[in-house]
């Protein structure tokens, strides 16, 4: 019930992949628009609430 | 400690406070800092790329365990023996910034960079600010969560651990994602055409 999965080495690489990609092609298309810095700030809050809440709890 | 019952939101909403308050001004600190770094062209994209590209990899492909992260851990002697608001605060000052204790996400060494990418002084404070005071907050609902799921289940910590692994994963997939879009940010800088 509490092991996860291990995700398969092929699909690891093709997300790896993917991910690189896909941040690529949508800071291209941002920076063509010039809401990059506000992308940023956008992906910048989502990141610091994962890193936050994922978290184990200490207290 | 947060006992269900009258006051009972106040209390949550204060829990959340003690958190938010000194996560935002540590981070509001660290990009006024962080701040002349930005004055170096090219430096942090070209840093928070293979930073973002290294630990990204890292994290999902799981090639190393080096983790960018303190083992510190507030002594109990700082907490025992004082009443539950002064310990809230405690907890709140050390855990709510995120930047001393454990930390098992590289993504949170990231954020500096992020915050100050190509924007001016004053729009990097604010960015801290906002920033600190979400991490924060996380925390903080984190840490009530964790505790809910703990109350009467013996194999919660097992929960956590697992679920600490799935998180493992997305934070890996959001810094490949920076990663990508670092390098596109990057060779813009230099005049590339994308």
């Amino acid at each position: 019930m509490f092991n996860i999965k291990p995700l398969s080495q092929p699909l690891r690489l093709s997300l790896t992949g993917s991910m690189l990609i896909c941040g690529f092609v949508a800071a291209a298309l941002l920076l063509h628009q010039g809401n990059f810095a506000s992308a940023t700030l956008v992906f910048a809050i989502g990141l610091a609430a994962l890193v936050g809440a994922g978290k184990l709890a200490s207290p | 400690m947060l006992s269900s019952g009258r006051g009972y939101g106040l209390r949550i909403l204060l829990y959340i406070a003690a958190y938010t308050v000194p996560a935002a001004i540590v981070w509001g600190l660290f990009a006024f800092i962080f701040r002349f770094l930005a004055a170096i062209p090219l430096l942090l994209p070209l840093l928070a790329f293979a930073y973002a590209l290294w630990f990204g990899l890292n994290e999902l492909l799981e090639f190393s365990h080096i983790r960018l992260s303190l083992a510190w851990q507030v002594p109990s002697s700082w907490v025992k023996h004082r009443p539950a608001p002064v310990q809230t605060l405690i907890w709140g000052t050390a855990l709510g910034p995120g930047l001393i204790t454990r930390n098992p996400y590289a993504g949170i060494w990231l954020l500096p960079f992020l915050i100050v990418l190509g924007r001016a002084p004053a729009m990097a404070l604010i960015v801290g600010l906002i920033v600190g005071a979400i991490h924060g907050a996380a925390r903080a609902i984190g840490v009530l969560r964790n505790r809910s799921c703990m109350r009467g289940n013996v194999d919660a910590y097992l929960q956590i651990m697992a679920r600490q692994q799935r998180w493992q994963y997305l934070d890996g997939l959001a810094l490949l994602l920076a990663a990508g879009a670092l390098a596109a940010y990057t060779i813009f800088l230099l005049g590339g055409h994308l």
